[in-house]
């Protein structure tokens, strides 16, 4: 299992490159989910177990549940986390909303200008 | 010029980041004691069959009443920003 | 848009609420919970959003309606959780486990929860389309 975890320093790089090379706001907001998408997948491995079965309790799985039932716990984390990421993505467009009102353009270098 | 710099710092951030997730010990796959509390006793004390809604709602539900919190705060905020943005409110 | 797509989403709606509706009331029983079961709900709107335009869309769902929806859920989600202990002989449905009517407050929790979060959803999606 010791791929996925450079899959996900793969996905992090490829996130943090998204954010700080392009120029157009709305492929940095997609940026920034990826980013996140790749904590979660972290997250969840540190929870293996070999041969593992989802952590849901059936009338046909009593006897063997507690040798093989995979860690509950991270699962819950991940849960709170994308509801988090949502907001944060709303929040990020709405702001990017407001920009184009205000300068009518949605590239970044043409903001750099800008004086108080 | 600035390309392959920044392609640099990338690359050396993800060895960084490679060298501390591939050794043997980072996350322990054979002993695990938070996770075998909640998997034995976690239908004897919540009576759901699903064990991570008892952890989400019964375990641990002051977290759960914290996100809530944000994304009640994340919908007034878009309610804020797009009806209010470049007007000024007396 | 399309005479196509038109017709397959007013078909296809009820059955996306309802098995939303499914997916928030078994979250004790099968993987879900509030959660996903709200997000389904909101998509289906979404849905008639993207193919019939805003206004028709509004007709469905106010935003006034949302908004008050909202807030009440969030008010008595929050009330719940933090008054476990007082509230927790009210609400005790402890039937036998596997069977609907079993949790002890994990179901108001959830439906409560799934409310909640399917109409803030769908108000960040109302207002982010506006104009």
């Amino acid at each position: 299992m010791l791929e996925i975890y450079a899959g996900m320093v793969l996905v992090a790089l490829i996130g943090i490159y998204c954010v700080v090379r392009k120029k157009n706001m709305i492929k940095k907001v997609i940026g920034l989910g990826v980013l996140t998408n790749s904590v979660h997948l972290l997250l969840i491995t540190i929870g293996f177990q070999e041969n593992g079965i989802p952590p849901i309790v059936t009338p046909t799985n009593i006897e063997y549940f507690v040798r093989y039932a995979v860690d509950p716990l991270p699962q819950a984390l991940v849960l709170t986390s994308i509801v988090i990421q949502l907001s944060v993505t709303a929040l990020a467009l709405g702001i990017v909303i407001l920009a184009y009102r205000g300068t009518k353009t949605l590239d970044m270098e043409k903001l750099n200008n800008l004086r108080g | 010029m600035k390309g392959i710099l920044f392609f640099a710092c990338l690359v050396v951030f993800g060895s960084l980041l490679l060298y501390v997730f591939l050794t043997p010990s980072f996350a322990s796959w054979k002993n695990k004691q938070v996770a075998s509390y909640y998997i034995e006793k976690g239908l004897e004390k919540t009576g759901s069959a699903n064990l991570v809604s008892s952890i989400v709602w019964d375990f641990r539900g002051f977290d759960t009443v914290g996100e809530e919190t944000v994304l009640f705060t994340a919908a007034v905020g878009v309610f804020t920003i797009v009806v209010f943005g470049l007007k000024r409110r007396k | 848009m399309d005479i196509i797509i038109r017709t397959v989403v007013k078909g296809l709606f009820p059955f996306i609420v309802l098995f939303g509706v499914y997916i928030l009331f078994h979250g004790h029983l099968t993987p879900g919970g509030s959660f996903p079961g709200g997000i389904i709900i909101a998509s289906g709107i979404a849905l008639l959003m993207l193919s019939f335009g805003l206004s028709k869309a509004e007709r469905t769902i106010k935003e006034k309606t949302a908004h008050m929806t909202e807030a009440f859920a969030a008010l008595l989600l929050v009330s719940i959780v933090l008054f476990e202990t007082f509230v927790r002989s009210v609400l005790r449905p402890t039937g036998t486990i596997f069977e609907l009517w079993s949790a002890q407050q994990i179901l108001f929790l959830n439906v409560t929860g799934g409310v909640m979060v399917s109409m803030a959803v769908i108000l960040i999606l109302f207002l982010l389309m506006k104009e």
